[in-house]
């Protein structure tokens, strides 16, 4: 038996669907997600476009399985219904329990519903009250809640590393697996939108006004996104029980630190490359191994450069066919890494390439550019998917054909 | 195996809060550093650099920080101001330092370090998450030498809304209330950081031989994984010299850890830190810490020990800790 | 003019948290990026809520922001031409 980590079920919602297959079709459909927010409060409203989740909380519930009798954030409602997703699509709800885990990136955490309740927490009275709320605001809730809701609590664990949240959820989990602690595990991660992060964006200046354009060499920004975006990974022996598809593996992974500044990336690309090229070696491929490059692209000026510098510098000018779907889904924040595993996965079960939306002018500084029409005619074996957040964190995966 | 960790930062100010020390924070943060920094990333970072002197390192092969609530202070002062200005004259700094990755961030930053660097945010565990990712590391020979914090603030605002709920005890004697039972545990913070090697030297304080976390767990489970935990290290609870126990003073809270010392550990000698450090979801980096020098020196201060006896010789420490009943951890260390 | 360059001095001095420089500390014609008083991009955006906090004068981007702020004079003359 080899030490592969086997990918056997998906789940996710976002702002192009309620789960997989809707999520599917809007990208064969060229279906963009991003609009004015009608869910969130914001004085932003008619500024910044987002890719919202169009659900009320109510809605979600619903949509969860959830009964109303205790206050569930956002985060844990989306979270709930792309974790259920995953599970039952690898029909773990059928099948006899192994050590089965759930490792979850977030950011973002309880913080929607903090926002709008935080000023009364300091003036209210009543503890009940008080405790029903405070307790859900820590990142660590809607993991444990959705854990211990599907029965994966065998080891269950809490990433956030801001926009590679849930991408190092990943690596974690296949970690866990090919060291013997887990025989399965649920990993990915989620966010919801707040205006927490809408306006500590805005003060960034990093907020496309339109619908952001990755890769673009009139780019100004990114929308900002609420998705999550769940895996389950199985070792080799747990996966060959119950007759069921396999839609992959995890072959190559990679964290490492651009070490540059807090916010922006370094303008070769360090630590992309680094991480690009340390996820490919674990791999064992090479650089022209690599059929498809799903890649961070936010649309912000400084992203876009820096991770296609570290692209053409490590692919010596010979790029596969890259997209960036955030030009459908928004930036996702801790779930980015989530839902573009989902999609990279997508890519090599439909033998697809999704293109990049809004794209027209190449950037004067680099050689290439994205795709920019669906593409069939590429055999998608190996797909590389890229996730970098503030604090310098770089994380690369690589997906491949089972 | 592993090195120190910081100084003493624990130290009993303000009434009943258990603030940490400040330490002169110009000697470790550059002032152009140190001026956008919150209070628990400037003592996170000092913690780390501190460390990394003691244990004569320079360049970690990862940086992996555990913190509950992460950067607190930020993120109210970020919350508070977008309350009210209604969402207009924002500026960014509190937004940035308030992302829970900043402290593992920053230390990367000031270090010029590229490599692997997580942070864990899963509530009483997110130390032991952190613990466990550095173990993994060295095992799978990823890292021969990797940096591992635990850290977690008591902000004025956190302090008060958990107040209200009665979740604090008011307290002139820290060493007596971790005795004494009743609701209510010490309002506490800090941050302890470790150098975690393959390989033994000058520096090296105790071998970590192993860790185990068990979720909501009843007095049976938790009592099987010990002795399991001991099992696997050729060891019965008769070769533990002494425990350091996580106890709190909250009578339901600390059943756990009491009821697992007074079934398989009746007579071995325990030592708490909870009264220096008071609770907070990542206190068990303290505890570490002190279960870490009790192995190196052979003592800890005779305020520490719970238990009339003490140990001859210590060989074997066994560290529990509990977090609100539900993350309850163990981790087995040893000389060497 | 004078007046206005001492204030923002110190209206810098508090944005940025430079505790350890005074106003006398800032030469007025030194660049305030990459050398002199060596601040950096996140610096700017809290100086484009300073101009906007204390002179009701909008930055739109960033770009606009470099010329403006290379010193603290280039800051002063555009202030005094632009203040609401």
């Amino acid at each position: 038996m080899t030490n592969r980590v086997l990918i056997t079920g998906m789940g996710m919602i976002s702002s192009i669907g309620m789960n997989v297959e809707e999520c599917y079709a809007s990208l064969l459909s060229r279906q963009s997600g991003t609009d004015k927010a009608r869910i969130l409060t914001t004085v932003h409203r008619d500024t910044y476009p987002v890719s919202e989740v169009k659900l009320t909380d109510d809605e979600l519930s619903k949509q969860a399985g959830l009964s109303q009798d205790r206050p569930y954030t956002r985060t844990t409602l989306l979270g709930m219904i792309a974790a259920k997703e995953a599970f039952e699509h690898a029909g773990l709800h059928q099948l006899e329990r192994l050590r089965t885990g759930m490792v979850s990136g977030t950011s973002v955490g309880g913080m929607g519903k903090t926002e709008l309740n935080y000023l009364d927490y300091l003036q209210i009275e009543n503890p009940e009250l008080l405790s029903m709320y405070i307790d859900t605001h820590d990142c660590g809730d809607s993991t444990q809640t959705i854990a211990d809701t599907l029965g994966c609590n065998d080891y269950v664990t809490t990433i956030s590393t801001a926009c590679s949240s849930a991408a190092n959820a990943i690596m974690l989990g296949a970690r866990l697996i090919k060291n013997g602690l887990l025989d399965r595990v649920l990993v990915g991660g989620v966010d919801s939108l707040t205006r927490f992060t809408l306006n500590g964006f805005n003060t960034l200046m990093i907020l496309d006004k339109e619908h952001c354009k990755p890769f673009d060499g009139e780019r100004c920004g990114l929308n900002l996104g609420e998705a999550a975006g769940f895996i389950v990974l199985e070792s080799e022996a747990a996966a060959r029980e119950g007759n069921r598809k396999i839609y992959g593996q995890l072959t190559g992974y990679a964290n490492t630190n651009d070490a540059y500044h807090q916010t922006a990336s370094s303008p070769e690309g360090n630590g992309a490359f680094l991480a690009m090229k340390k996820a490919l070696e674990k791999a064992g491929i090479q650089p022209d191994d690599v059929d498809y490059i799903n890649v961070h692209g936010t649309g912000t000026p400084n992203n876009d450069l820096s991770e296609g510098r570290a692209m053409e510098r490590l692919f010596a000018g010979k790029i596969p066919p890259f997209s960036s779907t955030k030009s459908y889904t928004g930036h996702t924040l801790g779930a980015a890494g989530g839902i573009e595993a989902v999609i990279s996965l997508l890519s090599i079960n439909h033998q697809i390439i999704f293109p990049n939306l809004n794209f027209t002018n190449k950037m004067p500084e680099l050689n290439c550019e994205p795709v920019t029409e669906t593409d069939t005619s590429v055999a998608v074996k190996t797909v590389l998917s890229n996730s970098f957040g503030f604090g310098g964190n770089n994380t690369s995966l690589v997906f491949s054909a089972s | 195996m592993y090195s120190e960790g910081m100084p003493d930062t624990f130290v009993n100010t303000s009434g009943h809060k258990l603030k940490a020390f400040d330490p002169d924070y110009k000697k470790y943060i550059a002032p152009a550093a140190a001026r956008r920094m919150g209070r628990i990333i400037k003592i996170g970072v000092a913690s780390a650099a501190v460390c990394m002197e003691r244990a004569q390192e320079k360049n970690p092969d990862a940086i992996i920080v555990g913190t509950a609530m992460g950067c607190v202070e930020d993120t109210e002062e970020f919350l508070i101001k977008m309350i009210d200005n209604k969402e207009t004259l924002l500026t960014p700094t509190s937004f940035i330092q308030s992302t829970h990755n900043t402290v593992a961030g920053q230390i990367a930053l000031l270090l010029g370090c590229n490599n692997y660097n997580f942070t864990y945010v899963h509530r009483g565990f997110s130390f032991e998450s952190a613990l466990l990712d550095a173990m993994l590391l060295l095992k799978e020979k990823e890292a021969s030498s990797v940096l591992v914090g635990g850290l977690d603030e008591l902000t004025n605002n956190h302090f008060e809304i958990y107040n209200k709920l009665g979740y604090w005890k008011v307290s002139t004697s820290c060493i007596d209330s971790i005795r004494d039972k009743s609701d209510g545990v010490l309002p506490g913070e800090g941050a302890a950081f470790f150098i975690l090697r393959t390989e033994k030297d000058d520096h090296t304080l105790a071998e970590l031989s192993g860790l185990e976390m068990i979720y909501k767990p009843d007095d049976a489970l938790l009592q099987k994984r010990v002795l399991e935990l001991l099992q696997k290290h050729a060891l019965a609870p008769a070769g533990i010299d002494a425990l350091v126990l996580g106890i709190n003073g909250h009578g339901e809270e600390d059943r756990f850890l009491l009821s697992l010392a007074e079934t398989l550990f009746p007579e071995t000698p325990i030592a708490a830190f909870k009264h220096y450090c008071g609770e907070y979801p990542t206190a068990s980096a303290a505890g570490l810490y002190q279960a870490a020098y009790l192995i190196k020196n052979q003592e800890v201060s005779e305020a520490a020990w719970q238990t009339g006896n003490r140990p001859k010789q210590i060989s074997n420490v066994l560290f529990c800790n509990g977090f609100r009943k539900d993350y309850q951890s163990v981790t087995l260390l040893s000389k060497c | 003019m004078e007046q206005l360059i001492e204030d923002l001095k110190g209206q810098i001095i508090k944005a940025l948290k430079l505790e350890d420089v005074k106003p006398e500390d800032i030469n007025t014609d030194a660049p305030l990026f990459g050398e002199g008083l060596g601040l950096d991009s996140i610096d700017a955006l809290e100086l484009i809520v300073l101009m906007e906090k204390e002179y009701g004068i909008r930055v739109e981007n960033a770009s606009a922001a470099k010329s403006i702020f290379t010193s603290v004079r280039t800051m002063a003359d555009y202030i005094a031409k632009n203040k609401k």
